[in-house]
């Protein structure tokens, strides 16, 4: 199976530099686009938290890095999530036409979001020092625990793309879940430990993922209460993600069959 | 020791596809198909396979029964009316999609020169969609290099290999598409319908390249519309009709008998036109205006024996047959030869001959063309009649009547579709002497 892929390593790369070469072609901004959403809602949070319409609490690091880095993560797995399934419509033109892997088309929307999240990591950098961030030796963890995030939208995204390529209401559906999502998540304000909406944030698989990278590259120390949770989620991930491909591999020909011909 | 040249390639087996007409059910039952792939896997005690060979609702075979061989060296043609599986076979054979019913060996590699430029991106140029498309093909980043001259030599778009491909013209995108995709190399070689891209020269040259790839291949399956091609190029043929196989064989025999019925479906297409304009012509002048019913033509050999089959430089009689409703004086006979609705040849009473005095009743007339220069084709002749002058009709509408005239070089068929032009010209050849020393 991966050596099916690795044959195509370089119609990966090929794709890659394609999305790469066109993703910004017919705009003036071009590049610059990696970075707007992220300073927009940065300072849409900062706005409403500094004139006390929404009160977010204390954060142990300054709220528009907490923002900021926060956005960033969300962005990573609302992205890595929502890409099997949108990756595997855009390449349905090719994949059923000529007999091409589709996770080809899966791994290189991948890449493109791993591409995206190392100009932004580089991004932050400036405003890491600005804040004055110190450097400590747990930053060096922060691409691991992304990773990690990657790993765990994509096997999840994986298992949904038979059905969703089939019937388009999954992907609308998960789409417009995952806006609510986000505010059951660490994102924009600190994570609350009483009440209903806690007992949520708390049982939230991403969560621990949100807090412990984010604690990552702002420097503050390593909370061990989320180990188990990390590793039971790592875990789980690596298993979905096997269960996904399997499936996605044994199915192919009848999406091919329904999705076009 | 095995005989090379006799080793099968490709088998199918009893092969068998259904589709669904409704898409809601389509993908209904892909959902049902999906679980039950799963179930399948998870709990191999089930079986299932008896399952799949039963129609559901909506359902019906796209393709059943299904057997045939392919051997090293061979070319086969596919020819069939638009959706009658041949599309549906070499996604099968493709393994795009999965066989409901009896199965497929292939052995070795298979290239696929069918959905040409697909993944093409309109904002990329031509030479980076290039680049893509033939590594979604399956060549290397060195293997595009070495070949990269010769595709763009090819696709005669040097020029504007740099521009980005949404200013290129659908030919100018197909032909790029097919360059790339003509660079193919593998044992089994799945075409469809590929030539019918770029201008008159572009799709001469495509052609050569096709039977010149499909030759040096070891064996490959052919669909396309273009019965020439297939004549030239395939060793075997077979004829699909609605989802099952009608006739396979030798190529010139199978050919002859398609085309005899492409011929036929196109004669009963034209019939049936033309009794509706004549329907509608008689409305808008009114039967009463026309004086002569032309009732029946006609169309015979110089040895008087009806047909509509004639050689190029033959004979062609008309038998006329009309009704005349009341005396008529000065009745001008016309005769159009036509080739789709142009007038190629005309023969008019009053210029050939005289015009004639008719009573009432019932008249047969003969008109003989002479040494007809026609070339093989089919033609339609249109008989009527006019008065003194061609305001006045006397029998209107034409009468349509069609026939086939073949060339007179043997009976071959490519011979008979190779041939270019409408009319033999005679011309006297004579060399005359060498010009230099």
């Amino acid at each position: 199976m991966s050596s099916d892929l690795w044959s195509f390593k370089e119609l990966i790369w090929q794709t890659f530099i394609r999305d790469l070469q066109s993703e910004y072609r017919k705009s003036i901004l071009g590049y610059l686009w990696i970075f707007i959403p992220i300073i927009a809602t940065t300072s849409l949070w900062f706005f409403l938290n500094s004139q006390n319409i929404v009160n977010v609490g204390k954060t142990e690091i300054p709220y528009p890095l907490y923002v900021m880095v926060g956005t960033t993560l969300w962005g990573v797995f609302t992205s890595s999530f929502l890409n099997s399934m949108s990756a595997f419509s855009s390449g349905s033109g090719i994949f059923t036409r000529l007999r091409v892997p589709a996770e080809i088309f899966i791994i290189t929307g991948l890449s493109q979001i791993i591409f995206q999240f190392l100009i932004k990591t580089i991004f932050l950098i400036p405003f890491l020092i600005f804040f004055e961030i110190k450097y400590s030796n747990f930053m060096i963890l922060f691409p691991f625990c992304v990773f990690i995030i990657i790993l765990f939208a994509t096997s999840l995204g994986l298992l949904l793309v038979p059905i969703s390529s089939l019937y388009s209401d999954i992907s609308r559906i998960f789409a417009l879940g995952l806006n609510f999502m986000m505010y059951l998540t660490p994102v924009v304000y600190p994570i609350g430990k009483e009440g209903f909406i806690g007992k949520l944030l708390q049982m939230n698989p991403i969560t621990p993922l949100i807090i412990v990278s984010r604690d990552m590259i702002t420097g503050l120390p390593f909370n061990e209460a989320y180990i188990l949770p990390l590793i039971i989620i790592t875990l789980t991930s690596c298993i979905l993600l096997v269960i996904g491909v399997l499936i996605l591999r044994l199915v192919l020909p009848i999406l091919v069959e329904r999705m076009g011909m | 020791m095995k005989n090379i040249d006799s080793e099968i390639i490709l088998e199918v087996d009893s092969l068998g596809k259904k589709f669904s007409k409704s898409l809601k059910k389509s993908l209904y039952y892909g959902a049902k198909d999906i679980l039950s792939e799963l179930t399948d896997v998870f709990l191999p005690s089930r079986n299932n396979l008896s399952k799949k060979s039963v129609l559901r609702k909506c359902e019906f075979w796209a393709l059943k029964n299904i057997n045939f061989k392919l051997r090293r060296g061979e070319i086969l043609g596919i020819v069939g009316q638009n959706g009658a599986g041949k599309t549906t076979l070499l996604k099968l054979i493709n393994g795009l999609i999965s066989p409901d019913e009896g199965t497929i060996k292939i052995k070795g590699s298979i290239g696929a020169l069918i959905a040409l430029g697909a993944g093409f991106n309109p904002i990329l140029s031509g030479r980076e969609n290039l680049y893509m498309n033939a590594s979604i093909l399956g060549f290397k980043r060195r293997e595009i290099d070495l070949v990269f001259d010769e595709i763009i030599e090819f696709s005669e778009l040097r020029e504007f290999i740099d521009s980005p491909v949404m200013n290129y013209s659908s030919g100018m995108k197909a032909r790029l598409g097919f360059s790339i995709a003509s660079f193919v190399n593998a044992d089994l070689l799945l075409v469809d319908e590929i030539l019918s891209v770029g201008d008159l020269g572009f799709r001469e040259k495509s052609f050569n390249r096709m039977s010149h790839i499909c030759r040096n291949g070891s064996a490959a399956i052919f669909i396309s519309h273009n019965t020439a091609a297939i004549l030239s190029i395939c060793t075997k043929v077979i004829w699909f009709k609605k989802g099952q196989i009608f006739k396979a064989g030798q190529t010139d025999k199978i050919m002859s008998e398609y085309m005899q019925e492409q011929k036929q479906e196109y004669l009963n297409k034209l019939k049936h036109e033309s009794s509706v304009t004549q329907n509608r012509e008689r409305e808008k002048y009114g039967v009463n205006n026309c004086s002569v019913e032309i009732t029946d033509v006609f169309s015979f050999n110089s040895n008087s024996s009806y047909t509509n089959e004639f050689i190029t430089g033959e004979n062609i009689g008309l038998k006329i047959f009309f009704n005349s409703t009341r005396n008529n004086s000065d009745v001008n006979f016309v005769i159009h030869i036509t080739l789709n609705n142009e007038i190629l040849l005309v023969s008019d009473m009053l210029r050939d001959s005289k015009p004639v005095s008719l009573k009432e009743g019932k008249y047969c007339m003969e008109c003989i063309f002479t040494d007809i220069p026609l070339l093989s084709n089919f033609y339609i002749i249109k008989t009527f009649a006019l008065g003194k002058t061609p305001i006045e009709k006397i029998a209107w509408p034409p009468f349509e009547t069609s026939f086939i005239i073949k060339d007179n070089v043997g009976n071959h068929a490519m011979q008979e579709l190779r041939k270019p032009g409408i009319i033999k010209a005679e011309a006297d050849f004579k060399l005359l002497q060498k010009l230099d020393n």
